[in-house]
């Protein structure tokens, strides 16, 4: 990449950043279903214009709100579907303060919920416990909970020539882990890790002189069934300066399944 | 309570006015449960990794129940749902750290400082940049190069967000809008040039 070329690509993206006059997401939205007050028709409309990244915006909204898979994405967005709703008692269990923080419903408890919820008749039941059995069949026989691979090829590419190779926790796990270990580099002074969400939004970060490192308690709090965690060590010498870094390794605490 | 016969809108309001009961999760977890195939969609999109995209949806989900309660309504669910979901996917995006490897800065036009040319017409580079956009490019050309510059997605990326069928996807856009802005940005600074002769004569 040229010094030019990166200079007039500052230029461009500052050009197209948003401004103060850009228009927020719900007027837009507005815009797109017809809903803009007459008093703001005129500066929506020649603001959206004169504006590409307003239009753009636009664009991407639309794209969003009239989202059907296209042929090639079916298989894929079922499966997510599919795992969404797996993951349901994550996501809405999760408080804003802790994700851990209230207990996750024992299966056995959500199931007697289901059921008294409603009241069903004999016939409903009979029909609804040859359907359970019959997709448990098909279950066991055919469906594998996807693992999670511990993705090295979705993390950060490695421009340095001496990697620091995580050893635990990596992929799917029985129970949260405790620590987290590497092996050790030669030259390292220290260590700096960090733990975050699957966004890379940073969590929690700690420093070792040890190729291992505790999890404090309220770390570990926040690692809870089902929700996939990233983390990356990188090796420091006695200046602070970094030596080598691991891949982004992820890991999960497998949601346990209960027999049949 | 059978849920599928309340609206989106109607589950909102009870999940908001239940937040933090069971009931309040039964009927948020409804409401989420009809948006999954759209950000679903959005973020296979977005990452191209079905595995990676299914963890990003579950964080637009935690967030959306974690935020429910200051959602006013003062769009639809979904808008404010993209919010997040637009958010969360650039976050993820940008930290993977894939974009700088792969934006193509040759034939990049180089805009006019704010002084000189720009002087003339008392216009600054960003209102100029818009123009030339609006001006010499097609609604595709516009959105791709946005996204590419703007927000430094890879053209991968964007191929996937924009659905774009052709052989080479985004970057025959990018090609095309170059050469176009080019020119364009050539004919722009003969004219400037021209005004500014006439007024030192």
């Amino acid at each position: 990449m040229t010094s030019d070329g990166d200079k007039q690509r500052r230029q461009w993206k500052a050009a197209l950043a948003a401004t103060e006059d850009c228009l927020t997401v719900e007027e837009l939205s507005r815009h797109a279903g017809g809903l803009v007050p007459d008093a703001a028709k005129s500066r929506t409309s020649s603001h959206l214009a004169g504006c590409v990244r307003c239009q753009t915006e636009l664009a991407m909204l639309k794209e969003f709100e009239l989202a059907t898979p296209r042929s090639e994405e079916l298989a894929a967005v079922s499966w997510i579907a599919a795992e969404l709703k797996r993951r349901s008692n994550q996501i809405g269990h999760a408080a804003p303060e802790s994700a851990s923080s209230r207990p996750i419903p024992s299966r056995v408890s959500r199931l007697r919920k289901i059921f008294a919820s409603r009241p069903l008749s004999s016939a409903a039941l009979s029909l609804a416990a040859m359907l359970v059995a019959i997709a448990a069949g098909f279950y066991l026989t055919t469906a594998k909970e996807p693992v999670l691979v511990s993705d090295g090829s979705t993390g950060q590419t490695l421009l340095r020539s001496q990697g620091v190779v995580a050893l635990a926790p990596k992929g799917d796990l029985a129970e949260g882990p405790t620590e987290l270990r590497w092996q050790p580099v030669p030259g390292a002074d220290h260590y700096s890790v960090k733990l975050m969400e699957v966004d890379r939004v940073e969590l929690w970060q700690g420093l070792s002189k040890e190729p291992k490192l505790m999890l404090p308690a309220e770390v570990r709090e926040k690692i809870v069934p089902g929700k996939t965690l990233l983390w990356q060590v990188t090796a420091l010498d006695v200046n602070g300066q970094a030596v080598a870094t691991s891949q982004v390794e992820r890991f999960r605490i497998a949601i346990a399944e209960t027999s049949h | 309570m059978d849920l599928e016969q309340f609206s989106v809108e109607e589950l909102v309001a009870q999940a908001r006015a239940l937040a933090g009961s069971q009931e309040g999760d039964r009927l948020a977890n409804e409401l989420f449960r009809r948006h999954y195939s759209q950000v679903a969609c959005w973020c296979l999109r977005s990452t191209g990794d079905r595995e990676l995209a299914a963890d990003l949806a579950q964080e637009i989900f935690v967030r959306a129940h974690q935020h429910l309660k200051s959602f006013q309504g003062q769009s639809k669910f979904s808008t404010w749902l993209y919010s997040i979901a637009r958010n969360q996917c650039m976050n993820a995006i940008k930290a993977r750290s894939i974009r700088a490897a792969e934006i193509s800065d040759e034939d990049l036009v180089e805009l006019p400082a704010d002084d000189g040319l720009l002087a003339a017409e008392r216009e600054s580079s960003g209102r100029l940049a818009h123009r030339l956009l609006d001006e010499a490019l097609d609604e595709t050309e516009k959105k791709v190069f946005t996204l590419h510059y703007g927000d430094e997605l890879t053209l991968a990326t964007i191929t996937r967000l924009l659905g774009l069928r052709n052989q080479s996807g985004a970057k025959a856009f990018i090609v095309s809008a170059k050469r176009k802005l080019n020119r364009c940005l050539q004919r722009w600074k003969a004219r400037q040039q021209t005004l500014m002769e006439g007024g030192e004569q």
